[in-house]
């Protein structure tokens, strides 16, 4: 039998007020992005703010010096300008231009292709994708985003309150929150736009995060048959962590794996998504150890009813 | 029954679905081009449930253009709004459908929006007049010459005023005194110039009734641009059709849309540009045309339209009129002979030609300046499906082309393919020959998962392939529960069978909570989400409950094979 650990006993509820201070840390540092995104002050995405992004290629040798100059001098100063390494050809560039109150993305668009041809009259562009969000359609999607996010706090807490009880409810859902702010947070530090297919991610690392978590309360509710006394509530605790703790490994790692090889393989498109997802996948599995578990255990034992 | 002949049973049943669900794809996607054009025409029905029931490819994957428009129904009263936008989508419809694509997807969305997808579509320009133009086609007469001049130096002196007040600080600012005093001086030396132009019998297309070395050409910001001031009638009376050169198209166009310019074109007049550009004398050019207000003649009245060319080869729509369309344009044209009419498309004018004499039932619309005959075509189809009964704005537009995605495919390939190795490798060192078990299980999975897909008609698209990659992952998790159970009980000291029987039967609930949760999420990304994170909500929803009877039907099997083994390899 192959095992990347052996029968462990780590005391992890009593390692909790290290665990408690990194995550305080996480969730403030979700919490700031989080109201950022509010203000719209964070670095959102076209999908909603409303703009223009459109991938192109030159045939002719390009800087992105001459470009930023062409596209600066038709009037977005605000343009973001990411060159593009293929295999093919360095003159592949990502144009993303946000919508303001008086240029909206449609118009964006088209003042941008107007203001390249002419700046490169010696020169052609390809088109190669073009997004373009026009006013009012950012709304939409930040209103749905935001009822998606909604829907699946509720339909998560609901299901976890009827398999187990509220309190299991309330400490899943505040593992799988600090998870999605973690996240969110780490975003923020290093400024990277927030998609749809982000919020996406964070979703789905929602549902991710909670899996684990419901995986060990499982074997809490198991184990908690054979501690009858209420004092040994946290070693039960321990144990049931300590012994899921191998499949919360494997299933992370096989879990990273495929989300790693998305992350190098997967092209500009799925880049952002699956370093969330990987980032997600990580937070996620220290969560439900160290969240998720230790909070139904002090709460057990401040006011103590029995955890079903 | 055991629980071995169960498993055999779901899995042969499993097998047999997937099979029937591939059917359709792997027909249509086994057709060439010819032979789907084929079946288009001899069966449309049978290739419609084709499409219905195969997988697709998202645009993002296939290439093409994804718009959404927005019919601007807020003058309509509240009782026709949903009709019309019912309509603005049927009409889309009827516009895109001879272009042959296949499957584009048109359909509402919310109050009033109308999704169009048109896959494969290269041509973006022609895709935003299909989509996008209202068609609305009207006669209306050109305005007399001696309205147009007035308004002409009215724009002229107004636009130079304009000028001299807030532009003073960037160029020429020492030439601003001295015009600014001439400038009364010069209006009406000009005048006088025009006026004798008007009257004079020489406004022959060559000349530039504008023309005035008098007058500096800075006090003549707008009529300087233009070549030609005029086209002339056979009785040699000119008519304002004014060709200026393609290159002041945005000067000309900034100074119209002026507040101040706006002001003194007088009412009951527009000032339109021509659809499309010309090439005259080898320079390119385009046209405004002074014309009145006033709608003398619609479009919905014309039948059995048909693009065709005329004797020197221009492209030309032709039409018939009958019953009280036909007697209404017979007294227009009667009464307007030797005057030219616009006719105006969407506020664009196709042509302006001179009415020769009086047209009854048959009439032909010229496309102006290098037309092509696809632009007749363009115009034949749009006129057939007719007018948007309001008008509509693209405010979404996703262009993916070809090449992108095919690069998109093979980077969707290739993460699969990486992402399958990696984890059967893992899974197998790991768990040695039962990790082989799971791997095969896992081909199984994704086997089941794109025949479950294309059975749906499900649209795969690159988040979607993400979504089938991130459940290969999500998937052993069922395994790897039961595994772990079955190795605790065999450290527990139990023997192989009863090991296996109580690993599975331990794990189950956590197996169950762990793919519902996951479900949870998916299905309210699929209630939430459009477009791309559809796609992925999709896959892996049905990717996590596919692993779930995979793992408990299919390597179950495997097990109870085993079960009479002295050792486990696990």
């Amino acid at each position: 039998m192959f095992r990347i650990i052996g029968k462990t006993d780590i005391d992890f509820i009593g390692s909790r007020k290290i665990t408690f201070a990194i995550s305080s840390v996480f969730i403030a540092l979700g919490i700031y992005a989080f109201v950022m995104v509010g203000l719209n002050k964070a670095n959102m995405g076209i999908d909603f703010t409303g703009g223009t992004m459109i991938q192109g290629t030159f045939e002719k040798d390009v800087t992105i010096d001459r470009l930023r100059s062409v596209v600066e001098g038709a009037g977005f100063g605000g343009a973001t300008i990411q060159q593009l390494q293929s295999r093919d050809t360095r003159n592949t560039f990502l144009i993303r231009i946000k919508q303001t109150e008086k240029v909206d993305g449609v118009i964006a668009s088209k003042r941008l292709q107007s203001a390249i041809v002419e700046g490169f009259s010696d020169n052609t562009f390809r088109k190669d994708s073009e997004h373009t969000i026009g006013p009012s359609v950012g709304e939409t999607l930040r209103k749905d985003a935001f009822w998606a996010i909604i829907a699946s706090v509720l339909g998560i807490l609901f299901y976890i309150a009827i398999r187990f009880d509220f309190r299991g409810g309330v400490a899943a859902t505040i593992a799988t929150f600090h998870d999605v702010l973690a996240v969110l947070g780490v975003f923020y530090i290093l400024d990277i736009e927030i998609t749809l297919l982000i919020v996406t991610a964070l979703l789905t690392i929602a549902g991710y995060s909670l899996t684990d978590t419901v995986v060990i309360y499982d074997r809490i509710r198991e184990n908690l048959k054979k501690f009858r006394k209420k004092a040994e509530f946290v070693p039960a605790i321990d144990l049931s962590i300590n012994e899921t703790l191998s499949r919360t490994l494997i299933t992370s790692l096989t879990t990273l794996s495929v989300v790693t090889v998305l992350f190098f393989f997967g092209g500009e498109v799925l880049h952002d998504f699956s370093l969330a997802l990987i980032l997600g996948v990580i937070i996620g599995t220290y969560s439900s150890v160290f969240v998720a578990s230790p909070v139904i255990a002090i709460w057990e034992s401040r006011f103590p009813k029995r955890f079903k | 029954m055991g629980k071995q002949k169960v498993g055999v049973i779901v899995t042969v049943l499993m097998i047999i679905i997937s099979l029937i669900a591939f059917r359709k794809t792997f027909m249509l996607w086994s057709m060439d081009d010819s032979a789907r054009q084929t079946l288009i025409q001899t069966d449309p029905d049978e290739y419609k449930s084709l499409v219905a029931g195969s997988m697709r490819l998202g645009l993002d994957l296939q290439g093409g253009i994804h718009t959404v428009v927005r019919a601007k129904i807020e003058n309509l009263p509240e009782n026709e709004r949903a009709d019309a936008v019912n309509r603005v989508k049927e009409i889309i419809r009827n516009r895109v459908d001879p272009e042959g694509v296949y499957e584009p997807i048109i359909q509402t969305q919310g109050v009033d929006r109308i999704i169009v997808d048109l896959p494969g579509w290269k041509d973006e320009e022609r895709a935003e007049k299909l989509i996008g133009g209202t068609a609305r086609l009207e006669f209306k007469m050109v305005e007399t010459m001696e309205t147009a001049t007035q308004i002409i130096r009215r724009i002229d002196s107004v636009v130079a005023a304009v000028r001299d007040r807030s532009g003073s600080d960037e160029a020429s600012s020492e030439a601003v005194g001295e015009s600014s005093e001439t400038a009364d001086k010069a209006d009406a030396a000009d005048n006088k110039e025009l006026l004798s132009e008007l009257i004079g019998d020489q406004a022959d297309t060559t000349v530039d009734p504008f023309a005035d070395e008098t007058t500096p050409e800075e006090e003549k910001p707008f009529s300087s641009t233009f070549l030609y001031g005029s086209s002339v009638s056979r009785l040699n009376v000119p008519w304002p059709t004014i060709t200026i050169p393609v290159s002041e198209k945005k000067e000309i166009q900034r100074i119209l849309k002026m507040p101040e310019v706006q002001k003194v074109i007088t009412k009951g007049t527009v000032v339109l540009f021509s659809t499309r550009d010309a090439v005259e004398n080898n320079l390119e050019v385009f046209k405004i045309y002074f014309l009145k207000d006033e709608v003398r003649f619609h479009g919905e009245d014309l039948e059995n339209i048909r693009a065709n060319r005329d004797q020197t080869g221009g492209s030309v729509v032709n039409f018939e009129l009958s019953g009280r369309a036909a007697n209404k344009f017979a007294s227009l044209t009667s009464n307007n002979i030797d005057k030219p009419f616009a006719i105006v498309l969407d506020d664009k004018v196709e042509s302006a030609p001179f009415i020769n004499g009086r047209i009854r039932t048959r009439g032909q619309i010229t496309l102006g300046g290098t037309a092509s005959a696809k632009d007749a075509k363009d115009l034949e189809t749009v006129l057939k499906a007719g007018a948007l009964p309001v008008d509509v704005e693209i405010i979404e537009k996703n262009l993916i082309g070809p090449t992108l995605g095919s690069d998109s495919i093979k980077k969707g390939y290739e993460s699969s393919l990486w992402g399958l190795l990696v984890v059967i490798a893992f899974i197998g060192i790991y768990y040695r020959l039962s990790g082989v078990i799971a791997g095969i299980a896992l081909l199984f999975n994704l086997f089941f998962l794109l025949a479950f897909m294309a059975g749906l008609g499900a649209t795969l698209t690159m988040p979607g392939i993400a979504g089938i990659i991130l459940t290969l992952g999500i998937a052993v998790d069922a395994n790897v529960l039961i595994f772990e159970r079955i190795r605790e009980e065999l450290r527990a000291g139990k023997n192989v069978r009863s090991a296996i029987d109580a690993g599975y039967e331990r794990a189950f609930l956590a197996i169950v909570d762990s793919h519902v949760t996951t479900m949870i999420t998916a299905a309210m990304l699929y209630i939430f989400g459009s477009g791309a994170v559809r796609g992925f909500a999709v896959t892996l929803f049905l990717g996590v409950g596919i692993s779930l009877i995979t793992a408990w039907f299919i390597t179950r099997m495997f097990f109870a094979l085993r079960k009479n083994y002295k050792t486990l390899s696990i």
